[in-house]
């Protein structure tokens, strides 16, 4: 079957009409005798405003953790500042008496989640359902307050006792087998990539040198950093859960949680109207 | 931070009686106290807000002396004409320091009693580690972890933190007085002694918990009101800073140096160093071999330096590098003073 451009250029329903191919080819780069001709009126190389660049550069956009509803409470997270071990007690008292701080919740208080299926989401491992940490920074506690800032107060006089444990510690001149083969990705547990002696012409140019240095230089691991902290809200409507998120994937989020809580996902409603950074640090669902 | 009660007294007076209510905090330019509220460093429950008091402000020459307020800017003692004239040293240190917006507001009473930077020491509650100045008794984590930036002089295992003010170490090298008042009437104390290495805190303290804690000789309630420099010795001074960036970060080391030449030699040297210690430190041993010496003879002048911080520094296994690099910084202090008019 012969497909004649003339049928193309006839809009359907619904769509916008389409220049001819003729048309186009006579306004294109190139035109039918290879000369450089003027560019076409839309697409590669026009100057198109950003859709999202006014809004953001005014400060009109509005992030996850912008625009609560009425009455929403704050919840900031109690860090573990132990890397491995569990959690013997938590005393909330001091934190209880900050005006605005209103309660504060431990595992106790967390309904049992089901095992959350990764991906989405980042991490098997789910905090505050046990009193097992496993590194450090794991929530322990949750400060719920009127503000944010008697949140974090609140935070700071949370007092948690902890039986800690040696955290599993390995330096990075160990050669530690790579994980199902040799995959050169550049993460800690792939072999480094070194290259060991040298060539006669090298060896000459390092005797011969003024000054020689010899010294193992470590850095940090990286380590995404939005300038959009993460942050969440989270309303009921009825039976129908509504979220605000900071986050590069919400139907990851949607589904993740469907799955965890458990509820139908048609239930779970994630927005995420302007993303300040992610970088892949909010691709997944994290525990927070 | 948790509440506290706020007070803007008209007059030192004032501020003083108020002040005697314990708990209570001065407040300068903002610029570092609110940081300690927002992190947990302190928890004061009645600020005092010293903007009124007339008697901190202004810049002028008295006599033989230039006096600033402790309540003066860094901006304006850095834009003062009598200050470049007379101190270049000290107008070149307030200029290194911080950026254009926060020396707007930060006033050198408070600048000279700022905090360390030691990462540990500067964390949000609830601290992941040990630190004496957050938890006395808990331990220093600097002692045995990253301690690159910290001090090679002054310190004891428990607390290895430096200082990092600019004018201070200015202040120490140029012989300033700090003038002080409390409730039992006015004091004078050297700048090169008002701040405390941990040796000297664990040395003077009243409790163990001093040795990290105890930071100046100020009293409770203490106000700094001003400082008074001698003049007619400190034309020819200078400010070195050495760091990463160009602008808006603190010190590795940075050295002061202030000379007296006759016919292009050296007849008298000050020199301090800065973000060395807890405090500015003064190299007396040094300042003696200097005179005779060229200020741009940078290889002789380098090695009576160097001479000098080796007979005393104490470097920490990763940070001996600061020895070498305050040498060289002092080196180059003492070469600018020599050239400035």
């Amino acid at each position: 079957m012969t497909i004649r451009f003339d049928d193309l250029a006839q809009p359907t329903p619904g769509q916008r009409s389409l220049p001819s191919l003729p048309a186009v080819a006579a306004a294109s780069v190139l035109g039918a005798d290879s000369r450089p001709t003027a560019l076409p009126p839309s697409g590669i190389g026009a100057a198109l405003p950003r859709a999202d660049g006014v809004p953001k550069v005014t400060g009109a956009a509005r992030y996850a953790g912008e625009a609560p509803p009425a009455g929403v409470l704050h919840g900031v997270l109690v860090p573990a500042t132990i890397a491995a071990g569990e959690v013997t007690r938590i005393d909330a008292t001091a934190a209880l008496r900050v005006p605005g701080v209103l309660r504060v919740l431990t595992q106790a208080d967390l309904p049992r989640l089901q095992p959350a299926p990764s991906p989405p989401v980042a991490q098997a491992f789910m905090p505050m359902q046990a009193n097992e940490v496993r590194y450090e920074g794991q929530p322990v506690a949750i400060v719920l307050a009127e503000s944010l800032e008697a949140a974090e107060e609140g935070v700071r006089r949370v007092r948690v006792a902890y039986r800690a444990a040696w955290p599993a510690m390995f330096s990075s001149a160990a050669t530690v087998r790579p994980r199902g083969g040799a995959d050169k990705n550049g993460y800690a547990f792939a072999e480094v990539d070194t290259d060991k002696g040298g060539t006669p012409a090298l060896e000459a140019a390092l005797a011969a040198a003024a000054a020689r240095v010899d010294q193992a230089y470590t850095t940090a691991t990286r380590h995404h950093h939005p300038m959009e902290p993460s942050a969440t809200v989270a309303e009921w409507r009825g039976d129908e859960l509504h979220m605000w998120d900071a986050t590069q994937w919400t139907y990851g989020v949607r589904y993740g949680l469907a799955a965890m809580l458990p509820m139908p996902p048609e239930k779970v409603h994630v927005r995420c109207a302007f993303t300040g950074g992610g970088f892949g640090g909010k691709g997944y669902v994290w525990p927070y | 931070m948790n509440d506290f009660a706020y007070a803007r007294p008209a007059t030192a007076a004032d501020a003083l009686h108020l002040a005697s209510e314990p708990g209570t905090s001065y407040l300068g330019g903002g610029t570092e106290l609110l940081n300690w509220l927002r992190l947990g460093i302190a928890e004061p429950a009645q600020l005092v807000d010293l903007s009124r008091l007339t008697e901190l402000r202004g810049v002028r020459t008295e006599g033989r002396a230039l006096w600033i307020g402790a309540g003066a800017t860094l901006a304006e003692v850095e834009a003062d004409a009598a200050v470049r004239r007379e101190a270049p040293v000290l107008a070149q240190a307030c200029l290194r320091s911080a950026s254009p917006q926060i020396r707007n507001r930060a006033t050198l009473g408070g600048n000279v009693l700022q905090k360390t930077r030691c990462a540990y020491f500067r964390a949000e509650s609830p601290l992941a580690w040990p630190c004496n100045k957050r938890e006395p008794g808990s331990g220093c984590a600097a002692r045995e972890g990253s301690h690159e930036r910290h001090a090679i002089l002054g310190w004891t295992d428990a607390c290895v933190a430096t200082q990092p003010s600019d004018p201070v170490v200015a202040l120490a090298c140029l012989d300033a007085v700090a003038e002080l008042q409390g409730t039992g009437g006015r004091r004078s104390v050297a700048v090169r002694e008002l701040l405390l290495a941990q040796q000297e805190a664990a040395r003077l303290g009243a409790t163990r918990a001093d040795e990290a804690r105890l930071e100046s000789r100020l009293r409770p309630g203490e106000l700094i009101v001003g400082y008074r420099i001698p003049l007619g010795a400190s034309r020819r001074s200078a400010y070195v800073k050495v760091r990463e960036r160009e602008s808006y970060e603190y010190a590795m080391v940075s050295a002061a140096a202030a000379l007296v030449t006759v016919a292009g030699v050296i007849r008298q040297a000050r020199v301090a160093l800065g973000s060395v210690a807890q405090r500015p430190w003064r190299l007396p041993q040094a300042e003696s071999a200097l005179a005779g010496l060229r200020p741009d003879d940078t290889e002789a002048v380098t090695r009576a330096v160097r001479i000098a911080l080796d007979a005393e520094a104490r470097p920490l296994p990763r940070n001996a590098f600061k020895v070498a690099l305050a040498a060289n910084a002092a080196a180059r202090a003492v070469r600018n003073a020599g050239r400035q008019a």
